[in-house]
C-alpha cells in the first residue's frame, strides 16, 4: 500500500469537512493562540512519542487527546526528574 | 418604473448569479467576487460596451477605501500579534478567579472591547482560546460562553470605524468621522452587550457546580516580549489617536492608516513576513472584486433600476425607512457576507434617497449598523459565529449547530430592535 500524503490527507480531510466553517487557516491559528494561552494556565511541552513495536496503529493514535494516557505520562515526567535529582 | 435592456439584463444576470455563488458557497467567496467581477468586465466592456475595461480597474474600485482597509488590516494584524490582548484576558481571570459571574462578565466585554479594535476573526479566536483553556482547568460550560462571546463580538463590530469591513466602507462613502462612531455607536455596542451579558446571566448555566479557579495564571508567559507588547500599543494608540483627529490634522484616514500601518512592520515586533501572510488578503480581494461588480452595475443604470423599485419605500416618514433599511440589511446579512450587502444597498440607498429627497445620513447608520449585527443570526453569518462554531465542534462533542441558531437568532432579533429605537431616539428626535 502507498503510504498518504500529508497533501492527500488534506484535501481528503477538506472534502470531509462540512461546508460553511471556519477555514483550517483560521482554526490552526486558533490552536497556536490557544496553545500559547494555555502555556500561560498551565505550562506544557510537547514530545514526539513513536510507535512501539507490536501495537497496531489505530490503538497507538487513540492515545493522542486521551486524558488517562497524559495523566500517566505527567506522573511518569514527574518521577523521572524526581530520580534525575538524586 | 424604469424598462431595462437587454445590456442590462445580463449584467443583472451576472449580479444574481455571484449573489447566488455566494449565498450557496458553490465557490469561495474570492472566486465569487472575481468570477462576477470578471463577467460584468467582460460582457460590459467588450460584449456591450457600455464602459471601458480600464475604468473598470481605475475608477470602479475605491481607492481610499481599499488603502484605509490594506493600513487597517496590516496595523490589527500587528497589534493582534503582539499578544497584548491574550495578556489582558490573562489578567482578568488572574483579577477575578473564583466568581464565573463576574469573569462571565469581564469575557463579554472584553469580547466587544477586542473587536472594536481589532478585526472580530483575530478578536473571536482571542477570546475563544482564552475561554477554551480556562475551561479545561475549570468547570465553565465552554459552549454557552463561546456562543455568547461570538454575539458579543457581533456587536462590538458596530462600535467604532476601525471595527468592521462595512464601517470603512460607510464611513468612507458618506465622510463619517472617526468620532461620530464614538459618540454614536461606540454606546449601542456597549449597550448591546450589556444586555446580551444579561440575559446570560439570566438564563444561568454558567458552569457546572462550584467554580474555584485554583490554577495559578501567568499572564506575562502569553507574551512573547514586553517591549514589543509596549511598542505595538504605542504605535496603535498613536494611528488612532490621528485617525480620530484626521479631519482636524487635515492627513488623509487612508494615508494615516497606512504610514500606521509601515510603523507598525517597522517597529511593532512582529516578522513582517508573519504578519503579511497571515493578513486577510481574502477580504482585500474580495472587496476588489465586488467593487467592479457593483461598479458595472451602477454604470450601466442596473442600481438605478433596483433604487427606482426601492424609492417608494424612502418616501415614508424617514423613522420607518431607516427601520426598513437596518431590519433588510440586518436580516440579509444574516444569509450573506456583510460586505456584498453593504456595497449593494450603499448606492441603491444613495439614489434612492436623492429621487425622494431625503437624507441619507440616517440610512446610512441604519444599513452600517443592520449589516453587522446580522451576523449573530445564523452559525455562518459572520466571522465570530463561524470560528465559535468551529471551536466548539473541536472542544465539544455533543454540540450542534443549532445549539448556536437557538441562542444566536432571538438574540440578533433583540439587538437589531434595541438598535432600531435606539437609531431613531438619537438621530431623529
Amino acid at each position: 500500500m502507498v503510504p498518504s500524503t500529508g497533501k492527500d490527507e488534506k484535501s481528503q480531510e477538506r472534502a470531509e469537512r462540512p461546508p460553511k466553517r471556519a477555514s483550517e487557516v483560521t482554526m490552526d491559528d486558533y490552536a497556536k493562540i490557544r496553545d500559547q494561552v494555555e502555556y500561560a494556565v498551565k505550562p506544557f511541552i510537547k514530545v514526539k512519542v513513536y510507535k512501539p513495536e507490536g501495537i497496531e496503529e489505530e490503538e497507538f493514535r487513540a492515545l493522542e487527546g486521551d486524558e488517562e494516557f497524559e495523566k500517566e505520562v505527567e506522573k511518569l515526567a514527574s518521577e523521572y526528574i524526581r530520580s534525575r535529582r538524586k | 418604473m424604469l424598462e431595462a435592456s437587454q445590456g442590462q439584463t445580463v449584467m443583472m444576470l451576472v449580479f444574481a448569479f455571484t449573489i447566488a455563488a455566494l449565498v450557496t458557497e458553490k465557490y469561495h467567496r474570492v472566486v465569487a467576487a472575481l468570477l462576477g467581477a470578471a463577467l460584468a468586465v467582460y460582457f460590459g466592456a467588450f460584449v456591450y460596451g457600455l464602459f471601458s475595461a480600464e475604468e473598470a480597474v481605475s475608477s470602479f474600485i475605491d481607492g481610499p477605501t481599499m488603502r484605509l482597509v490594506l493600513g487597517v488590516l496590516l496595523l490589527m494584524e500587528g497589534l493582534a500579534r503582539s499578544g497584548l490582548f491574550q495578556f489582558v484576558g490573562l489578567w482578568i481571570v488572574k483579577l477575578v478567579r473564583g466568581s464565573a459571574k463576574l469573569l462571565f462578565v469581564s469575557f463579554m466585554f472584553l469580547s466587544t472591547f477586542l473587536t472594536l479594535l481589532i478585526p472580530n476573526l483575530p478578536a473571536m479566536l482571542i477570546i475563544g482560546a482564552i475561554t477554551s483553556s480556562v475551561a479545561k482547568q475549570t468547570p465553565i460550560r465552554l459552549r454557552k460562553w463561546i456562543i455568547y462571546e461570538a454575539i458579543a463580538c457581533n456587536a462590538g463590530s458596530i462600535g467604532l470605524m476601525i471595527s468592521s469591513i462595512p464601517n470603512l466602507i460607510v464611513a468612507s462613502e458618506f465622510g463619517f468621522k472617526f468620532s461620530d462612531f464614538l459618540t454614536l455607536t461606540t454606546p449601542l455596542a456597549l449597550l448591546l452587550t450589556g444586555v446580551t451579558t444579561l440575559v446570560g446571566l439570566w438564563t444561568g448555566d454558567l458552569c457546572e457546580e462550584g467554580y474555584a479557579l485554583t490554577v495559578e495564571v501567568d499572564p506575562w508567559k502569553a507574551v512573547r516580549s514586553k517591549w514589543t507588547l509596549v511598542r505595538s500599543a504605542t504605535i496603535f494608540t498613536v494611528v488612532v489617536s490621528m485617525l480620530a483627529l484626521s479631519d482636524k490634522t487635515g492627513i488623509p484616514m487612508d494615508i494615516v492608516a497606512l504610514m500606521g500601518s509601515v510603523a507598525m512592520l517597522w517597529l511593532g515586533g512582529a516578522e513582517p513576513e508573519e504578519v503579511l501572510r497571515s493578513l486577510d488578503w481574502g477580504t482585500f480581494f474580495f472587496l476588489a472584486g465586488f467593487y467592479v461588480l457593483i461598479g458595472a452595475e451602477e454604470r450601466v443604470g442596473v442600481l438605478d433600476l433596483l433604487a427606482s423599485s426601492v424609492a417608494p419605500l424612502y418616501e415614508l416618514p424617514g423613522s420607518i425607512s431607516a427601520s426598513a433599511t437596518l431590519w433588510i440589511a440586518g436580516l440579509a446579512s444574516g444569509i450573506i457576507d456583510n460586505i456584498p450587502i453593504t456595497l449593494t444597498l450603499i448606492p441603491i440607498v444613495e439614489r434612492a434617497t436623492q429621487t425622494v429627497g431625503a437624507s441619507p445620513t440616517l440610512m446610512a447608520w441604519a444599513l452600517a449598523i443592520g449589516a453587522n449585527l446580522g451576523g449573530s443570526l445564523t452559525y455562518f453569518a459572520s466571522p465570530p459565529s463561524l470560528v465559535a462554531v468551529s471551536i466548539l465542534e473541536r472542544e465539544d462533542r455533543d454540540f450542534t449547530t443549532w445549539d448556536f441558531m437557538k441562542v444566536g437568532a432571538p438574540l440578533t432579533f433583540l439587538h437589531l430592535a434595541l438598535a432600531d429605537v435606539y437609531l431613531l431616539l438619537r438621530l431623529t428626535l
